[in-house]
């Protein structure tokens, strides 16, 4: 079954239209790369799906429910506050610059959400928590607050808070961009085990090489269309586009 | 020693009055401010652009003044005056508030866009948002300047003794052509001198309480 559906998305802002009739699919457990040039549209694309930014016209289906419709007289609905509510919780988002609660320490970022919006008990939210943490490989960080971490650590930190409201698909956009090199290798590594575990993630990314490695699809997107999309190994070795050999080639992977 | 025996009791009363308008104004002006900061920031015309009216004649205009206006205007509408101490506190608490909205819309625009999208994903509604994730980094990064306008406020109260408040500062003025000294005054100065002390200590308190974040 699918996580995502979203089907002949259009979004434009002020005129400039920034998706061109984007379809895309994620099947559960699969971990799918969105590659291109920066203003290509990936980033646009994972806030629609995360309900950051609402579509002009299309639809996107989250786990089999409807996020947004647009029927044959092309009038574009969202569903009901109620329903996108449990939608958002379905899906979560890694940001490029991690976004964690300053006033908040490591631990309260994470046991937050899921006391306040899950309604689970101050022990059941802490273990789950402390389990994340230990995954991270920051167990020694949960009283820590976010200014006291490199980026490497909030990045995980983040990545902990939106893995503790279980969501069925998680988003990452760019997670890597604003780190150096050898906090890159960090992050990624999180990423590769949670693609073990056979977790659902779309990964919009520069790091070719990762793609490569982790993705089971590659979706490249130029000028806020899909060219391309198809299995890591097809994408990089043989691509049909010559938009994407042209893109690839100042990429050694 | 006598003399000042003999002025410390009405200057102390004085001192209680200004207390007074000092402590309702901030009761009343703070909420009305966080109302006024909403619709300066709204994003309807119609609300935003009176309220920026409002604001703009609150502080472009002398407090002395307003102070006469909220006292004497009825007079002049309806035939009388009303009472002189819940005069000051309206205008007082209306100049305030014109002042406090822009510290707290400072406050809440200064807040990265990241914060609301990144509770957004996590499932936080608008006000939990706001009152979990937003209010709490305002109010630390707004302590400074509200810091500021609170040891103005203090000050100010002297402004009430233009439509005849007996504040402080009042007192000492009658006190001092009375007695045809300048000790009183020099009193009511070290008056105010000594609570504003305590109003930044209170300030430099709250601002190491919530030292613990950056």
């Amino acid at each position: 079954m699918p996580v995502i559906e979203a089907k002949s998305v259009y979004k434009s802002f002020d005129g400039v239209t920034v998706l061109k009739d984007v379809s895309l699919n994620v099947n559960e457990g699969e971990v799918v790369a969105i590659i291109g040039p920066s203003g290509s549209g990936k980033s646009t694309l994972l806030r629609c799906l995360n309900q950051l930014i609402n579509i002009d016209s299309g639809s996107i289906t989250v786990c089999g429910m409807s996020m947004v419709n647009t029927d044959e007289k092309g009038i574009c609905k969202y569903a009901d506050k109620a329903a996108l509510h449990k939608i958002q919780l379905k899906t979560g988002l890694v940001f490029q610059n991690f976004h964690l609660f300053p006033h908040y320490s490591v631990l309260k970022n994470i046991t937050d959400a899921p006391m306040q919006i899950l309604k689970m008990t101050k022990e059941e939210a802490q273990n789950k928590a402390y389990e994340l943490l230990e995954k991270m490989n920051l167990s020694d960080k949960a009283n820590a607050y976010p200014y006291q971490l490199s980026g490497g650590q909030a990045q995980r930190v983040s990545i902990a808070r939106a893995l503790a409201l279980s969501p069925a698909v998680l988003f990452f956009d760019e997670p890597t961009s604003a780190l150096d090199p050898e906090l890159t290798v960090e992050i990624l590594r999180v990423i590769k085990n949670l693609a073990k575990e056979k977790m659902t993630m779309v990964v919009v990314t520069h790091e070719m090489s990762f793609a490569r490695d982790v993705a089971d699809r590659v979706v490249f997107m130029d000028n806020g269309a899909v060219i391309e999309e198809g299995a890591a190994e097809k994408i990089f070795t043989n691509p049909s586009s010559e938009r994407i050999k042209q893109f690839l080639q100042h990429f050694s992977v | 020693m006598d003399f000042l025996q003999k002025i410390m009791k009405p200057m102390l009363e004085g001192t209680a009055v200004s207390l007074e308008i000092f402590f309702l104004t901030l009761l009343f002006a703070i909420p009305l401010g966080m109302i006024v900061a909403f619709g300066r920031m709204s994003k309807n015309k119609f609300i935003s652009k009176p309220v920026r009216a409002y604001q703009l004649i609150m502080r472009g205009t002398p407090l002395l003044l307003q102070l006469m206006i909220v006292f004497y205007a009825p007079y002049y509408i309806v035939g009388r005056t009303f009472d002189r101490f819940a005069s000051a506190i309206i205008a007082f608490v209306i100049n305030y508030a014109a002042y406090f909205a822009e510290i707290f819309r400072a406050g809440i625009e200064s807040i990265p866009q990241g914060q609301y999208e990144a509770a957004k994903v996590l499932g936080y509604s608008k006000s939990k948002t706001f009152f979990r994730i937003i209010v709490p980094q305002v109010v630390k990064r707004i302590l400074p300047p509200m810091g500021n306008e609170t040891m103005t406020l203090v000050k100010d109260t002297a402004l009430a003794q233009t439509i005849a408040v007996m504040e402080l500062f009042r007192v000492a003025t009658n006190a001092s052509s009375r007695a045809f000294s300048t000790i009183p005054l020099l009193v009511a100065g070290l008056i105010y001198f000594i609570l504003n002390y305590l109003v930044e200590k209170c300030y430099i308190k709250a601002e190491k309480k919530l030292d613990y974040y950056k």
